[in-house]
């Protein structure tokens, strides 16, 4: 009968040593991580409250809520969605239903990746050029929010783009063949099956734009505002600015105070990506071929 | 039945006419191409709009040769500014440099255990976290280095200032790591599966399967994956600027402050007056930043698909 | 029976109960990447027949059907040149191709279910052409399911799934699609081969009824199925068109080209 060799045996020990190696590498990524977000939890916890929420701050932003902020975000992630899921939704749509294999398509595909990777400052500093100077918006939610939009159309169009493909040929061919137009098909049998998907990378767009600071730094985003904002061409608060300020530009700020927005904000991000994993597993189980 | 067909065909003699169906789309396809192009028409207008911004200096004040080579960054003196950024390449490269060396090891190994060794439950748990971890947006991690790492490093090292490279750099792996593991577990996942079988059917374990056949044919994806972390590594902003300390100076030790290149900007833009040459200085930097964080990209997308690299 | 050559010159001998030429088709020639895959085809199909092509695989018969109904537009490897004529309408010429279309049906030899109601796929062709009245559409779609065998087995679960039936059943869906376009002409690619012999049997009948209303192309690897249906048939091979003649003929041996009787006895498949 077969007995292991030693030869066998020596390979199977090294085997599992690398097996359990790896395995630590992974933890040693996250578990670090679980430790910070504990002490995020632990010191910043005391802070929150429903005022905390829902009030402004006061004594110099000392203390009191961070209201202003949280509108703030909320404004700016809604305008660039306005602007990013449409034009994302057509830029994919392109991609997937009507180009062809051709150095354009490879030229747009470049451009979809350089744009995810530029450097935040540096959409900063391409939102200063355009929108406050160039088109004359000012410090404005519109300068920061169409900023934030070019910087995160990249993530719109990838999810969307592969739901699209997900979507097998031959239902288009069916379509097709009997008389109805690219569009029609696309409205009828395409789009409604790729919903979903889309409807994934919008959350998760949406939580990526909330955390971004850099972009609206110096494109509308202010340490502080008197008012809240009432239109596009306002300036405003938001939530990630509001974290560097109190953390970095107030003086005397009690110590709990950073770590309680900081816990907002990433409570807020991490439940978007969440709820976005979690509806991506649901459809999952819900084949329809 | 003929003159059923014969009318039939009359009534079908002029069918071909362009109703409403075919106009709608075709104008679908023009603004659905609108919509392709205009990622191109975005990166060129960043780059467009940096280098109007900062056209002055370039075309006036800038000496190429000393402002890459030069570590004397004073923008703001009156008397006699200096604009070499050589001090912040190297605050960068340090960075960026540590970042590599905690996260590469480390997501290699978390990848090739997701991909390779864990399955079902775990598997799905662990690319969960990861996939988490990665969406912990740059200005809280910019806060954990000032308010946790900053008290630990001075604790543990005994050193006056926790802001310094070993602060940002392993905070900067911590957030990279994730995207990398990602890729490389992709481009793991990417080796098709005979690979494996071959091997295994020869007697090799699990782990010779791995080193001998699936890391050298995932190698073009694993470097993808690595250049993408670099390029990362690179643009970052908020973390470095809240976790670098503020000193622009030739890093001698990991536990020196520095300042990056993206730090510098945010750190200064505000204080300048739009058109001045310390104003158009830094949008300067900024197109150095767009140009270098192209090429990596570009390399990546090479890379990826095996053009160049064996 | 009627050799290419002669029919260039447009002198045929019809199949007695056949009607006037629906589909002209003068020197086609098809290539992929520049290499031709059919060429120099001549033929006339009439009203009123199921005219059948039959050839070993990667004849060009599929790509013969493409060009058709111009599905050949969404392949940029495929170029085809020659003149092809629908009800006199030179189709690739046509201003409107998607009208063309809306007057062939297709059946694929893999069956597509779309995923929707059962219902809503064979309302697509008529909602696509305009009718909107739900009553109107009721009866286009309980006519068609009828007519395509299926109208039993789902009239009490028309709002289920029409991607998840079984393959047979797609087939019949699919027909049934075909048929709510009222078309011209229906053409069935090897429609039989993901299908179980019962259905195919059924189908085969259907067949025989429709021919009184459309044309039908039916390109088929089953040569008994083209004796079984076809009035006139077409023999593919290699590229070319090698003869087309009246059924009985071909089936009885009177051919004008031996390669035509080696396969339809079973010498080469």
């Amino acid at each position: 009968m077969f007995e292991a060799s030693e030869l066998n045996l020596k390979n199977q020990r090294v085997q599992r040593l690398f097996a359990v190696l790896f395995m630590m590498m992974a933890l040693l990524l996250i578990v670090p991580v679980l430790v910070i977000l504990t002490t995020l939890v632990v010191k910043g916890g005391p802070v929150l409250s429903i005022d905390f929420l829902f009030t402004n701050p006061t004594d110099g932003m000392t203390a009191g809520g961070l209201f202003p902020a949280l509108l703030g975000t909320v404004w700016l992630v809604t305008v660039a969605l306005l602007v990013s899921v449409p034009l994302g939704i057509a830029a994919a749509i392109y991609l997937s239903e009507y180009a062809g294999e051709n150095w354009f398509t490879r030229i747009i595909n470049l451009a979809i990746i350089n744009l995810a990777g530029v450097p935040s400052i540096v959409h900063a500093l391409f939102g200063v050029g355009a929108f406050v100077l160039f088109f004359g918006f000012g410090t404005s939610i519109l300068a920061a929010s169409l900023t934030l939009a070019i910087m995160t159309l990249p993530v719109v169009i990838v999810a969307t783009r592969e739901s699209l493909q997900a979507v097998p040929y031959a239902f288009r061919e069916a379509c097709w063949s009997m008389g109805a137009t690219r569009w029609q098909t696309i409205r009828r049998v395409v789009l409604p099956n790729a919903v979903s998907g889309i409807l994934t990378g919008v959350i998760l767009e949406v939580s990526r734009t909330a955390g971004e600071t850099a972009p609206i730094m110096f494109t509308g985003a202010v340490f502080f505002a008197p008012f809240l904002p009432q239109g596009v061409f306002d300036q405003t608060m938001a939530m990630s600015l509001h974290l560097f300020v109190v953390s970095t530009q107030v003086p005397g700020v009690p110590e709990n105070l950073p770590y309680g927005v900081a816990l907002v904000l990433i409570g807020m991000v991490l439940i978007m990506n969440s709820v976005s994993i979690a509806f991506r597993t649901y459809l999952r189980g819900k084949r329809k071929w | 039945m003929s003159s059923a067909s014969d009318s039939r065909r009359e009534a079908t003699a002029d069918f071909d006419r362009r109703n409403a169906a075919w106009f709608i789309d075709k104008a679908v396809q023009v603004l659905v191409f609108i919509g392709g192009i205009s990622a191109i028409v975005f990166v060129i207008g960043i780059f467009v709009f940096i280098s109007k911004e900062g056209l002055g200096f370039i075309l006036g004040r800038l000496d190429f040769a000393e402002f890459f080579t030069s570590p004397y960054w004073y923008p703001a003196e009156e008397e006699d500014p200096e604009y070499g950024i050589l001090a912040l390449i190297a605050g960068t490269a340090s960075v960026t440099g540590l970042a590599m060396i905690v996260a590469i090891p480390f997501s290699l190994g978390a990848a090739i255990f997701v991909a390779e060794f864990a399955s079902g439950k775990t598997r799905e748990a662990l690319k969960i976290l990861i996939e988490l971890l990665a969406a912990i947006p740059s200005v809280v991690w910019g806060f954990i280095g000032l308010s946790i790492m900053n008290p630990l490093i001075i604790e543990l090292f005994d050193v006056p200032v926790g802001l310094n490279i070993l602060n940002a750099g392993f905070i900067l792996g911590l957030m990279a790591a994730p995207i990398m593991t990602s890729i490389a577990e992709d481009a793991l996942k990417a080796v098709p599966d005979r690979y494996r079988e071959a091997a295994e059917a020869m007697g090799a374990t699990r782990w010779q399967v791995i080193h001998k056949t699936v890391l050298p044919a995932a190698k073009n994806g694993l470097l993808g994956a690595v250049l993408l972390g670099v390029g990362r590594g690179f643009g970052e902003t908020m973390a470095v600027l809240m976790a670098t300390g503020h000193s622009i100076n030739m890093p001698t030790s990991i536990f020196d402050s520095v300042r990056a290149l993206t730090a510098t900007i945010a750190a200064e833009l505000g204080e300048t007056a739009v058109g001045s040459d310390h104003y158009m200085s830094l949008f300067t930097i900024g197109i150095s930043l767009f140009i270098v964080t192209f090429v990596i990209n570009l390399t990546a997308d090479l890379v990826v698909r095996g053009v160049g690299k064996g | 029976m009627v050799s290419p050559a002669q029919l260039a010159s447009e002198t045929q001998t019809a199949a007695p109960t056949a009607g006037p030429i629906k589909i002209s088709v003068k020197d086609l020639e098809i290539r992929y990447h520049g290499v031709p895959a059919l060429s120099g085809v001549n033929l006339q199909i009439h009203e009123h027949e199921i005219f059948g092509i039959i050839g070993p695989a990667n004849a060009g018969k599929t790509s013969f059907l493409k060009t058709l109904n111009r599905m050949d537009m969404f392949n940029s490897d495929m170029q085809a040149s020659g003149e092809i004529l629908f009800n006199g309408h030179d189709i690739r010429r046509l201003k409107n191709v998607y009208a063309l279309r809306s007057r062939i049906g297709v059946v694929f030899p893999l069956p597509v279910g779309l995923p929707m109601t059962i219902y809503d796929n064979v309302a697509l062709a008529p909602r696509l052409r305009g009718v909107r009245s739900a009553t109107e559409l009721d009866i286009i779609v309980e006519r068609s399911l009828g007519r395509a065998a299926l109208w039993d087995e789902v009239k009490d679960r028309l709002d289920s799934l029409g991607s998840l039936l079984s393959g047979g059943q797609q087939q019949r869906l699919t027909i049934a699609r075909a048929l709510s376009q009222e078309p011209e002409v229906l053409m069935l690619d090897e429609f039989s081969i993901a299908v179980d012999p019962v259905t195919t049997m059924r189908i085969e009948e259907v067949l025989k009824d429709l021919k009184q209303e459309m044309t039908i192309i039916l390109v088929t690897n089953l040569v008994q199925q083209a004796r079984r249906l076809a009035s006139r048939t077409a023999f593919f091979l290699d590229g070319e068109c090698v003869e087309i003649g009246s059924t009985e003929d071909l089936f009885t041996g009177e051919v004008q080209d031996t390669r035509t009787r080696d396969y339809i006895e079973g010498r080469f498949g």
